[in-house]
């Protein structure tokens, strides 16, 4: 299975939500797409879901478009984290017609799902929860089997103790049926240790495509003397720094380091590095009538 | 692309039946209950009613929403909008039929309840009893008549509502003014008008066959705003 976007772009009215995108994900893995609010990370799972054409570029799977494809898109199951069902379905409506649409679906994983989330089969889908709605969506994900299959923060209000479950379910499902698991979430350090590969995206552009182990290994965060860091950091690639009383700590991404003497040296969480990538500087505000 | 179809007709049953059987079953209730008015207030009140005006404005009304309901649920399942096209046009030959049946039972029903009871001030007639001025056309005539009406007025309304669901209000609305342009132009007026006289029954124009013009359109044109349409509703922006 290989998903590759070539120079993809896509244009809503007013903004580039994916801009000029060159990505190739492939293999049976989970895959962590992480991005800030408005990256396009949506744009880009719905494209491959095929919802909507590309502006201009090119997105194949397995050298296909997805797009009105159906030998391609049956595949593919999306599940968003909302508008993924027709509201005037019961619980056992979505899991029935769900069971029409996706090839690979095992109908008794979805009943033992519904019955691990504790959903009522006669219930509709309009008088679900959030976090209700949201175990819905999982429970079709996962029973689907797809072969791509990609969950888009598919846990809103779903509560801590269901979060970590889901976490386990994804995983003892990936075990049991590999397949390409795309996961884009907001909740880096909860799920963090389930991706084989991080995509993070930035302004529509791709700003990082690395494997997580790598990813641990190529950054280091080194703290010590403000004087003593300056001087090792020097013309270094640092993509966070921090200082107080005269303490000083930094994050090198993508740096030879080979002696720290007395630095104190560590990593950053994935969910740190993220920030630290993805961060923008912002001016401090500044009242009109103080400046 | 038979199975996509399938597919399809499936997720439009699943979508459908409840809200045709709910129409129908509280279309059937207030008649009842009219009919229980007339009759306890005996020779004060009459009452004659005519069932295909209500299932039109409900076809009317169902066709504006079905696109919506799911267009872009099929897609993202994964079928293809072709098959999505094709199916529509399926659907709306056999909601036409399925409401001919639902109409001419409830007529039937009334009519055996007016017979049973011997009701003379309650009168309750279907299109195919309505032969006031109508010569040389037979009761099949009308009911395919009917039919031919509920798959019009369904497929008018879901194009209307596939080109808002496209473009959005505003971008929708202005796509519809040359259409309506059109009438204000006497010489295209008169030739929609003359056009129009070949599904008016009753007129020496009228031959069933002419529907095929309009319905063929309709299949057209939503072929072409759905080839490429996104599954997001420009109206709601859902």
């Amino acid at each position: 299975m290989e998903m590759k976007a070539t120079n993809l772009t896509k244009r809503y009215a007013h903004k580039k939500a994916l801009d000029d995108l060159t990505l190739t994900l492939n293999g049976e893995k989970i895959i962590g797409l992480l991005g800030k609010n408005g990256a396009g990370k949506t744009t880009l799972m719905r494209m491959l879901a095929g919802h909507f054409p590309a502006t201009d570029g090119r997105l194949t799977i397995n050298d296909k478009a997805p797009f009105d494809h159906f030998p391609v898109t049956k595949d593919i199951c999306l599940i968003m984290e909302s508008h993924n069902f027709h509201e005037k379905f019961k619980v056992k409506d979505v899991l029935n017609i769900s069971a029409k649409f996706h090839p690979n679906w095992d109908m008794d994983y979805a009943k033992y799902l519904r019955k691990s989330f504790r959903l009522e089969e006669k219930q509709k889908v309009k008088t679900l929860s959030k976090g209700m709605y949201s175990a819905l969506g999982i429970i079709v994900g996962l029973a689907s089997l797809s072969p791509i299959t990609i969950f888009d923060e598919p846990y809103i209000g779903l509560d801590a103790s269901f979060r970590s479950m889901f976490y386990d379910l994804l995983l003892e499902s990936y075990q049991h049926n590999p397949r390409l698991i795309i996961l884009s979430t907001h909740l880096i350090d909860e799920v963090s240790k389930l991706f084989e590969e991080v995509v993070i995206l930035h302004d529509g552009k791709l700003m990082l495509h690395e494997k997580a182990d790598d990813l641990a290994d190529k950054h280091i965060l080194l703290s010590g003397n403000k004087e003593e860091i300056d001087q090792f950091a020097a013309s270094k690639n640092i993509i966070h720094e921090s200082s107080m009383l005269g303490q000083k700590t930094i994050v090198l991404y993508d740096e030879e380091v080979s002696d720290t003497g007395d630095l104190s040296v560590s990593k950053a969480s994935l969910q740190e590095l993220f920030v630290y990538l993805t961060k923008e500087e912002v001016n401090g505000y500044v009242p009109s009538s103080e400046a | 692309m038979f199975h996509q179809v399938k597919l399809n007709l499936y997720y439009f049953f699943k979508t459908s039946w409840m809200t045709i059987l709910s129409f129908w079953f509280i279309f059937l209730a207030s008649v009842l209950v009219l009919l229980i008015m007339t009759v306890s207030l005996g020779g004060e009140m009459e009452f004659s009613g005519f069932n295909t005006f209500p299932s039109l404005i409900f076809t009317m009304i169902y066709g504006s929403i079905f696109f919506r309901e799911t267009f872009p649920h099929v897609i993202k399942f994964g079928l293809s909008r072709l098959s999505y096209t094709i199916s529509l046009v399926i659907y709306l030959f056999l909601f036409a039929i399925v409401m001919i049946i639902l109409s001419q039972l409830v007529i039937q029903f009334i009519g055996l309840i007016i017979d049973l009871f011997a009701i003379e001030n309650f009168q309750f007639i279907g299109i195919n009893q309505m032969s006031n001025g109508l010569t040389n056309i037979g009761e099949w005539d009308l009911i395919i008549y009917e039919a031919m009406l509920y798959f019009l007025v369904f497929g008018i309304s879901l194009l209307i509502s596939s080109v808002f669901f496209r473009f959005g209000f505003k971008l929708g609305a202005v796509l519809f003014i040359p259409v309506i342009a059109l009438f204000f132009f006497q010489s295209i007026a008169e030739n929609i008008f003359k056009g129009l006289s070949y599904l008016g029954i009753g007129h020496a124009n009228y031959t069933v066959y002419a529907f095929i013009v309009p319905l063929a359109m309709i299949a057209i044109l939503l072929w072409l705003l759905t080839k490429n349409a996104s599954v997001i509703d420009k109206v709601s922006n859902k």
